[in-house]
């Protein structure tokens, strides 16, 4: 079998961006040296200031020193769930700017009235964990109407929960697939979807849980990343 | 001639999307909504090109695959996958089953038609 950068060309598929390759590297190496972890954090300067204000509260920069200091207070499963934020992120932009053309601006809240549709997904394996995501029906019927036009049915909710379902599953797979690439295997679940005003989410005792918005000119969304500690720590 | 383009995917998004893609051209585009209703699909549609998911209920876009190719009468359709999952062990798998492309979800429309149009030629409608 040839390898995935030859298949990767072949399929004319896109090269995994280097910050993807840097954080499957840091996956990695979570078992290996904390000042690895810290050297590798500190050649990507977004995760560098972000990992720093988790550590301090929104206080310090991303000088090396205070890498390595934010590294050893926050220990392997808060810079895991760090680095799967950073993943997730990645695959959901990548899903709304290609297929709704609308860039996503991350806020600290959104203010939402109304029902909502609830999107979850499982991955198991090597990482466990769950991905959830809510976005407003009015919002969905959106989405609906952007991909698929005159052809969308009459009655948008017909198909609202198969949209946010499928959305759900193309940012969950290529969230998967960087995960396999950095060497954490793991499958996916099919996703399910519901539609109420609040999720309806029971948090386990290991889980750790991080909750996300965002905003386009059109929309505003909400995505839950829950996940355990990894298997190989255990 | 029309060509017949089959569509598997569990997701009735992405089978609208590519029925609403191919019909300005001359094509019939038919749909399944999993790996072994579009095996029985393919036997029965002939179809000239397939569009494959991975992640189905019931059996697998990677299972459908095998199935198609272990089936002499239908056996060398090109088919292409559709799907999220890019990963090094499913593009190795996809390749060794011999799929004609690979598309990567997210997508846009015009790359189903240029992959389309360069494995078996496409014509639009008058
Ligand atoms: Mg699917």
């Amino acid at each position: 079998m040839s390898d995935s950068a030859d298949l990767l060309a072949k399929f004319k598929l896109a090269p995994l961006p280097e910050n993807v390759l840097r954080l499957g590297k840091l996956v990695q190496g979570f078992n290996k040296h904390s000042a690895l972890i810290a050297e590798i954090i500190l050649s990507d300067e977004n995760l560098s200031k972000r990992v720093v204000q988790i550590a301090t509260r929104g206080k310090g920069g991303g000088t090396k020193e205070e890498v390595e200091s934010a590294v050893l207070r926050l220990g392997v499963d808060l810079i895991n769930m760090v680095v799967m934020t950073e993943l997730i992120v990645h695959a959901l932009n990548k899903t709304f700017t290609t297929m709704l053309h609308s860039p996503l601006d991350p806020r600290d809240e959104i203010s939402v009235m109304g029902d909502r549709v609830w999107g979850m997904i499982h991955f198991k394996g090597s990482a466990n964990g769950r991905v959830m995501i809510g976005i407003p029906v009015s919002a969905a019927e959106w989405i609906v109407s952007q991909f698929l036009g005159e052809a969308a049915p009459e009655d948008p909710m017909e198909i609202v929960q198969d949209v946010v379902g499928e959305m759900l599953n193309i940012v969950g797979g290529n969230f998967k697939s960087n995960l396999c690439d950095a060497g954490v295997d793991c499958t996916l679940s099919v996703p399910s979807v519901e539609i109420r005003e609040f999720a309806k989410l029971t948090i386990g005792d290991d889980e750790k849980r991080q909750t996300l918005y965002f905003q386009t000119d059109r929309l505003m969304l909400s995505l839950d990343l829950l996940i355990n500690p990894l298997v190989s720590q255990k | 001639m029309d060509r017949k383009i089959l569509t598997i995917d569990d997701s009735k998004m992405v089978r609208m999307i590519v029925e609403k893609t191919f019909a300005p051209y001359n094509c019939i585009v038919t749909a399944a909504s999993d790996g072994s209703e579009g095996v029985e699909a393919a036997l029965r549609d002939k179809p000239d090109i397939i569009f494959m998911d991975i992640t189905m209920p019931v059996m697998t876009g990677l299972e459908a695959l095998a199935k198609i190719r272990q089936t002499p009468e239908i056996a060398a359709t090109p088919v292409v996958m559709l799907t999220a999952e890019s990963d090094a062990q499913r593009l190795g798998a996809a390749d060794a089953l011999k799929v004609a492309g690979y598309i990567s979800k997210p997508f846009q429309g015009d790359q189903l038609v240029l992959l389309t149009h360069k494995l078996i030629g496409l014509t639009r409608k008058k």
